[in-house]
């Protein structure tokens, strides 16, 4: 089918008058084949016009034609799959360029009746590979971008990709009156794509069954009156134009689907067609489109390129004059080079690219991503108010229902959840996290495990307040644009949330981002969450600092060895975030060393903390000879005393180096000369900090620091006094008992010999203090301060 | 003759592709260019149908937009790491479009103005005093007066007051004589350009002003993102570079497979399974590679006197690109802890590549 009789044959078969049939070969999205197709159904005045997409959304057409619609919006399709998917959802959305819409409008307008021929969105074959976790096009168009064919006619044209051809070949004719040729061509094009897809291909991605339906669809639309003009994507043009008898039986819906009339953005559209659908950048297109509308002939390159540096400039991007006309020249240049008659997409960015930037780019520089938002648009769509409460609210309200939530009225109710014994709990304990995630006032935990804090996190019951009120409902209408089911809404929340913290300069901040995972691992997101994992893995191995590295990781441990609410799914890599987490730290160990004063707290602390959490590290699965091996390498380049204290610690309780050792550091650190007092205590507040054991199942040192003490005289005595409380603070009761033991045990007396106890008060004394007390009291209350005794709080 | 230099220059290399597009060319051509600007990116791009070879690889709408850059008034400034073949395409672009390669300045910190406008011969100068015939025009004076591509190699090497001569030189397109008179001056006829390559990363070089940063189109060459392309030019060039070598044992096809991997982890940052990486300072580029595989074959070759195993190619890494950054060395013993380590217990190369980076690492 690939020679040239068989193409030319084809151009022929398209329209064939004398059958009444007209199959017309589109792209979605592409202004050029809605204008054409606007100008084939003036003139042929069909009868009926075929439309390629479900045939359950037919009954969505009056509400597409409502003068109350404004595109872009979309038809979205909720699936229950019988599977084990769950839901899933399904777009096909509408712009004013495209040409199934043009094809509607202009139908209607001669009176033509309308009809979606393709297989049901309930059929497998429309859904292909939708897996629920990420928003779906119904409009699959790779093969216009990865086929044999399309990457031969690349070559030869010297087109980058499918895009570039699809617009050199195609769009560049756009506003040309003649439809013939013009799908004539398209219908060639979609051939040879078709002609280079194999057919078990064909066969597997369900469009052999879709053609099925369309063909049917087709032949009883010629038997009841002509003509009939079908608009469906190029690539089934050459399966409709034969003999439409020999097609395999259509196969029946194997599901349930509900469709509705969502509202639409040229954003959500072109982050749907980064999906292989239609065309990128919907913005440029519609330009297109209204160009060729208002029948101007200013160039829409420098119209936009205008728009660009007026919008650059509004924003407070400095964009000269000069490099704007340069940008323009080398749109135009590049439009000559590569055969275009004016400059069209890709020549434009090429030629931003070239005269904005100025210094070496990444793989996408900020130039070139600021153009093509302005290419994407942000236009949003309108529905009718007939068009019913949207997708998100129903899903909502479905799942609340599945979790026994009565919504019958607006009244707060409670509900107890026994989240670690019954399953149905922990998922309503999960819609109820869910629900607070996206922000919504219709839940509130009053009583449980708090996981974010870490507070009572063994607790069994959580306890939550509830109530169905308009403001749920009002808030779940404004985020329907988040999504149609609340996981994904959930996920698209948590998007929004990441990119604020960046907004904030906070994109950085790896306790706010693990606190985010654990709020979505409560909502129960676990299974969609690999996207958002693989990034703060690399967060945490860009950004991390030694302090907040063992924050995140000593959390994220936490969550590894949750179960019940907090537990992730197995396929969850958790472990690999663990692991770049402990990777970062040791690289991190390097750093230590040259600890600065105001540092020195946050890291003695996260060096206490690292000795706790990895204490077990084969039980977690890491690695520990790297850290100790890192620690012992940068123990003695260490010159922060304290910090130095703290390594000590950390490797002596590895066993990489001597406990006499401490010893030994210590007495030098001690007796030597050292123009800071506080640097003679640093080593033993580190090790005291990090492990206080030490001091005295170490060897000899709780002996040196004896010795030393008493060696001193009472100024030097006092002067050390704060530093030497700052390192015994970390001590709690039972080890300043067991201290005292020991040095007791040193000295051979008994630890209660070591107290001197005053109890003798004598009544000159006594009184002495009481006259005091009052007179002090009548002092505070002159001066109104009372409170101060009190201790309460003035109002 | 050619046979005895090292390199010849572009226009010789591919002076018959030269001619066979010359002959084939139809298309409009700018004022003084010598091949029309489609003939230009097929000379560079290559075309079958001529037998024209493909020069530069990975971004063919950076040829275009460095054509259609070199047509108008601004010049062509290249960017990237090094080794990633800025002076070819420079060098490729003159080449095709004035016929000469030949017009460079290569810049260094010796670089004064004269190179870039005009110096004397100073025996003509004391015997005539300042006439035509004393003159001694700069590349970039001569490319004025002859319409052509001058080409600048390196240009963050020369001082900034050097490379401010540049600035009125490219919004003025002349340069003012007043030795040889009053209103002497020499104005640059169409078909004049310039190409300046620059590295902005590496350590030693200096910032360009923003004023000359406005007089040229930026374009930065970017490391190839075909690692099985990659493989193959390593392989090919070290063949190469051992072609006089009287013993050179073979790349095995497991090493080059690591260097190439290491290379491109470090360089990007995400190992292939996705695993993040410290970016070193060092340059990652495929040059280094070669560099390093060819010191690699060179150790086995001379001082081992065996087979090229991934240990030699450890024990070059540490000499050959990482130099003497300590933040580098961190750098790279975390990758040979966290990313060679574990991938050492299922290969042999991995293993040895491990075994030896371990050790060097250590001293």
């Amino acid at each position: 089918m690939t020679d040239r009789a068989t193409l030319a044959q084809l151009r022929g078969d398209l329209f064939q008058a004398d059958r009444g049939l007209y199959v017309v070969p589109i792209r979605h999205h592409s202004p050029a084949c809605a204008w054409a197709l606007s100008a084939l159904i003036s003139e042929v005045k069909p009868s009926q016009v075929l439309i390629e997409a479900p045939a359950d959304f037919s009954e969505q057409i009056p509400l597409l034609l409502d003068p109350d619609t404004k595109p872009p919006v979309a038809l979205v399709a909720l699936l229950d799959d019988a599977g084990d998917r769950g839901r899933v959802a399904g777009y096909y959305p509408f712009c004013a360029h495209s040409p199934e819409y043009v094809a509607m409008q202009a139908g209607t307008e001669i009176g033509a009746s309308l009809k979606f021929i393709d297989a049901p969105a309930a059929t497998k074959a429309m859904w292909g590979q939708l897996d629920g976790t990420e928003p779906k096009s119904l409009l699959n168009e790779e093969r216009f971008n990865a086929n044999d064919y399309v990457d031969a006619l690349t070559r030869a044209t010297g087109c980058r990709d499918g895009f570039e051809l699809w617009d050199h070949l195609f769009e560049t004719r756009l506003a040309q009156p003649d439809w013939r040729s013009f799908f004539g061509d398209v219908g060639v094009y979609c051939a040879g794509i078709r002609a280079a897809t194999p057919a078990a291909q064909i066969d597997s991605t369900g469009d052999t069954m879709r053609e099925a339906h369309m063909a049917r669809a087709v032949k009883m639309a010629l038997a009841a009156a002509g003509p009939v003009v079908v608009v469906v994507g190029g690539f089934h043009a050459p399966a409709l134009v034969g003999d439409l008898d020999n097609m395999p039986a259509p196969r029946k819906p194997d599901g349930t689907c509900e469709s509705y009339l969502i509202r639409y953005g040229f954003q959500a559209m072109d982050a749907l067609n980064g999906y292989a659908a239609g065309l990128p950048q919907p913005g440029y297109y519609h330009a297109l489109w209204d160009r060729a509308n208002t029948d101007s002939d200013h160039d829409l390159g420098i119209d936009l390129l205008t728009g660009f540096a007026t919008r650059m400039r509004g924003e407070g991007h400095a964009l000269s004059v000069p490099a704007q006309i340069e940008a323009m020249r080398m749109a135009q240049g590049l439009a000559a080079l590569r055969g275009r008659s004016h400059a069209m997409r890709h020549d434009l960015i090429d030629g931003v690219r070239a005269a904005l930037i100025k210094g070496e780019t990444a793989t996408q520089d900020i130039w070139t991503t600021r153009f093509q938002a302005f290419l994407c648009g942000d236009r949003l769509g309108d529905v009718p108010p007939s068009a019913g409460s949207p997708p998100l609210v129903e899903d909502v309200r479905r799942r609340a229902r599945a979790h026994r939530l009565d919504l019958s009225d607006s009244a707060q109710r409670v509900r107890k959840l026994d989240i670690r014994r019954k399953d149905s709990h922990l998922a309503a304990s999960r819609f109820f996290h869910a629900m607070g995630l996206i922000g919504s006032p219709f839940a509130q935990c009053t009583g449980g495990p708090d996981y974010l804090s870490g507070a009572q996190t063994a607790l069994l019951f959580e306890h939550w307040h509830y109530a169905w009120s308009p403001q749920t409902e009002g808030h779940l209408i404004d985020q329907a644009v988040l999504g149609d089911e609340l996981p994904t809404a959930c996920l698209a929340f948590m998007h929004r949330e990441r990119v604020a913290l960046i907004a904030n300069g906070q994109g950085r901040d790896l306790p706010q981002l693990v606190d985010l995972l654990v709020r979505s691992l409560l909502a129960g997101l676990g299974a969609q969450l690999d996207g958002f994992l693989v990034q703060l893995g690399s967060d945490i191995q860009n950004y991390g600092t030694f302090s907040s590295v063992t924050v995140a990781l000593r959390r994220l441990l936490f969550v590894v060895q949750s179960s019940g609410p907090l537990g992730a799914p197995e396929t969850l890599d958790l472990r690999g975030v663990v692991g770049a987490a402990y990777g970062r730290l040791i690289y991190l160990c390097d750093d230590l060393p040259n600890t600065s004063e105001e540092d020195t707290e946050d890291r003695l602390d996260a060096l206490r903390m690292m000795n706790e959490v990895l204490r077990d590290c084969d039980g977690i699965g890491l690695d520990r000879s790297l850290l100790d091996t890192a620690m012992d390498r940068v123990a003695l380049a260490t010159t922060n005393p304290v910090i130095l204290g703290a390594i000590l610690a950390v490797c002596v309780q590895a066993g990489t180096r001597p406990a006499a050792e401490l010893a030994q550091i210590m007495e030098g650190r001690l007796t030597g000369v050292s123009l800071d007092t506080s640097n003679r205590i640093g080593v033993l507040r580190g090790i005291l900090h990090t492990s206080p054991p030490l001091l005295w199942h170490a060897d000899g040192l709780l002996e040196v620091v004896d010795r030393f003490i008493r060696g001193i005289d009472e100024d030097m005595f006092l002067e050390l006094l704060p530093h030497l409380r700052l390192a015994f603070t970390r001590l709690n009761p039972r080890e300043t008992d067991r201290v005292a033991h020991e040095l007791a045990g040193l000295l051979g007396v008994q630890a209660s010999g070591l107290i001197r106890h005053n109890t003798q008060v004598s009544d000159a004394d006594l009184a002495d203090g009481l006259r005091i007390e009052k007179a002090l009291r009548a002092s505070l209350e002159t001066d109104a301060l009372s409170n101060w005794i009190t201790g309460e709080v003035s109002q | 003759m050619v046979d005895d230099i090292q390199r010849a220059p572009a226009e010789v290399r591919y002076s018959d592709e030269i001619e066979r597009l010359l002959a084939a060319d139809t298309d409009p051509k700018p004022k003084g260019w010598r091949l029309s600007p489609r003939a230009v990116r097929r000379f560079i791009l290559g075309d079958a149908s001529l037998d024209v070879q493909q020069k530069f690889f990975g971004d063919d709408p950076l040829v275009a937009r460095c054509i259609v850059s070199l047509m108008g008034h601004q010049g062509l400034m290249l960017v990237g790491e090094p080794g990633t073949a800025k002076s070819l395409l420079s060098e490729l672009l003159a080449a095709a479009i004035s016929g000469t390669s030949k017009l460079v300045v290569q810049g260094s910190a010796g670089i004064i103005e004269d190179h870039l406008r005009y110096g004397w011969n100073y025996a003509l100068l004391l015997a005539e005093g300042p006439s035509e015939r004393a003159l001694v025009a700069s590349p970039i004076l001569s490319a004025m007066r002859h319409g052509q591509i001058a080409r600048i190699e390196e240009l963050t090497r020369c001082a900034p007051e050097v490379q401010d001569a540049i600035i009125s030189l490219m919004s003025e397109k002349t340069i003012a004589i007043p030795e040889l008179g009053p209103e002497v001056e020499s104005r640059a006829i169409p078909g004049f350009n310039l190409i300046g390559t620059a590295n902005l990363r590496d350590r030693g070089v200096h910032d360009m002003s923003s004023a000359l940063k406005r007089r040229f189109n930026f374009e930065t060459v970017k490391p190839i993102a075909d690692a099985q392309f990659e493989k193959e030019l390593i392989n090919r060039q070290v063949a190469q570079r051992m072609a006089d070598s009287p013993i050179a044992p073979s790349v095995p096809a497991d090493v080059l497979d690591l260097v190439v991997d290491v290379f491109r982890d470090l360089r990007t940052g995400t190992t292939a399974d996705g695993a993040s990486v410290a970016i070193p300072n060092s340059v990652m580029s495929t040059a280094e590679a070669v560099n390093v595989t060819h010191a690699a074959v060179l150790e086995a070759a001379y001082l081992d006197g065996g087979a090229l195993t991934a240990g030699h190619v450890a024990r070059q890494l540490g000499g050959t690109v990482f130099k003497d950054d300590p933040e580098d060395a961190r750098k790279l013993r975390a990758y040979v802890d966290q990313i060679a380590h574990p991938r050492a217990r299922g290969s042999r190369a991995w293993s040895a590549f491990y075994k030896s980076a371990k050790e060097s690492l250590r001293d």
